[in-house]
């Protein structure tokens, strides 16, 4: 997932159906493997942890405040990675709209 | 009863009753990497002539029959592979995958048909490596890969990166040949390539590389690879049917979190051996 789109997020995004996490235990990996179609793709740990919020019921400041509470980092920046992930998940479908 | 040979593949005891003497030789050649066993057989496979026609059964059930006796040993060889990495599972599961082994440690080459891993094998093995498989990489659940030591086999008697000469020398390799003819009638000879450094026991995967071959590639190029990178291209690999995340969460749990992964894009198979070997002496 390395091409950044310019595309719209949904406000309150959800993570597509069917997505299964494996994780590499002891290492910053983590592969979603879609059993629908069969492809799969693999994330850090922050855009897993981005991933597993996108339930409907979160917007992107809520995620980057639970990240930046979480790793302790700053939340505007945060806040600015967290949008530029759910970015590169709204251009690859992994989520949608409610 | 003519002849017969017991013999185990991982976990799984093998037996050959043979009751002609026709293809003797040809069939003994293919087992010959296996360890002989006095176990219980889980299957027994059976040769006989049955009113002019020769039949190939285990177990009882009809696998091929054939006027032929010379169809025996290609039909017997399918049919061991399918039956073996079928009764393995999910005990073990097979990748189409080569394994050697140095220092008693596992490196797999994964990859397509024509991608180099039985090359980069062969290369190994005139290296010193010890044999494990070039096609059948059996993993369990504790991060080790089982033998399945079947004969190496390309299609004509010299291999593009290999002459004949190379392997006989230096007592690396003995070979032996069955011949069989195709529907047409033409005569198809399988040259079966035997390593004399096979290893029996069952070791830990610590490498796993990813050959490409590329004609216009540098001599060797090694590149390190994440861990969910080469485990999200093996699941293709696989010799059995499951869902695309059991595929991922198998290979996850049977390959440790030790072992360290590569690409390698080569034009010369024995440049690629020699760079990985000397990647994974480190």
């Amino acid at each position: 997932m390395d091409n950044m789109l310019n595309i719209s997020v949904p406000e309150k995004p959800i993570k597509k159906d069917g997505l299964t996490c494996e994780e590499m235990e002891g290492m910053d990996e983590v592969i979603f493997v879609d059993d629908e179609t069969g492809s799969n793709f693999s994330v850090n740990l922050v855009a897993a942890a981005v991933l597993d919020l996108c339930d409907g019921n979160h917007t992107a400041e809520d995620i980057a405040g639970f990240i930046s509470e979480t790793m302790n980092t700053d939340k505007q920046r945060a806040l600015i990675d967290t949008q530029a992930i759910l970015s590169e998940f709204a251009a690859y479908g992994v989520i949608q709209a409610d | 009863m003519q002849w017969q040979s017991t013999f185990h593949i991982a976990n799984i005891c093998f037996e050959i009753r043979s009751f002609t003497d026709l293809c003797r030789d040809e069939m003994q050649s293919i087992i010959s990497l296996y360890e002989p066993t006095s176990a219980t057989p889980d299957t027994v496979f059976t040769f006989e002539k049955l009113d002019d026609t020769f039949t190939l059964s285990a177990d009882g059930e009809t696998l091929w029959q054939s006027q032929d006796s010379r169809d025996f040993p290609p039909a017997f060889e399918i049919h061991l592979y399918r039956l073996a990495t079928e009764q393995m599972a999910p005990r073990l599961l097979s990748l189409h995958a080569a394994a050697v082994c140095v220092h008693d440690r596992v490196c797999i080459f994964a990859g397509v048909s024509g991608a180099g891993k039985s090359s980069i094998c062969t290369a190994a093995l005139l290296k010193g490596a010890g044999y494990l498989t070039d096609e059948f990489t059996l993993l369990d659940s504790e991060g080790t890969v089982h033998p399945f030591p079947r004969p190496l086999q390309w299609d004509s008697i010299d291999h593009p990166a290999f002459s004949q000469n190379d392997l006989l020398k230096g007592g690396l390799f003995s070979k032996e040949e069955y011949s069989f003819p195709d529907p047409d009638g033409n005569i198809i000879t399988s040259h079966l390539w035997l390593p004399a450094r096979v290893q029996h026991r069952a070791l830990q995967t610590a490498w796993v590389v990813l050959p490409q071959y590329d004609a216009e590639a540098p001599a060797a190029e090694l590149l390190p690879l994440r861990r969910s990178e080469a485990l999200m291209q093996l699941p293709q690999h696989l010799h059995h049917q499951m869902s695309p995340a059991e595929e991922i969460r198998e290979l996850n749990r049977r390959i440790p979190n030790t072992a360290r992964f590569f690409s390698v894009r080569f034009s010369n198979v024995h440049a690629a051996w020699e760079t990985v070997s000397q990647t994974i002496s480190k």
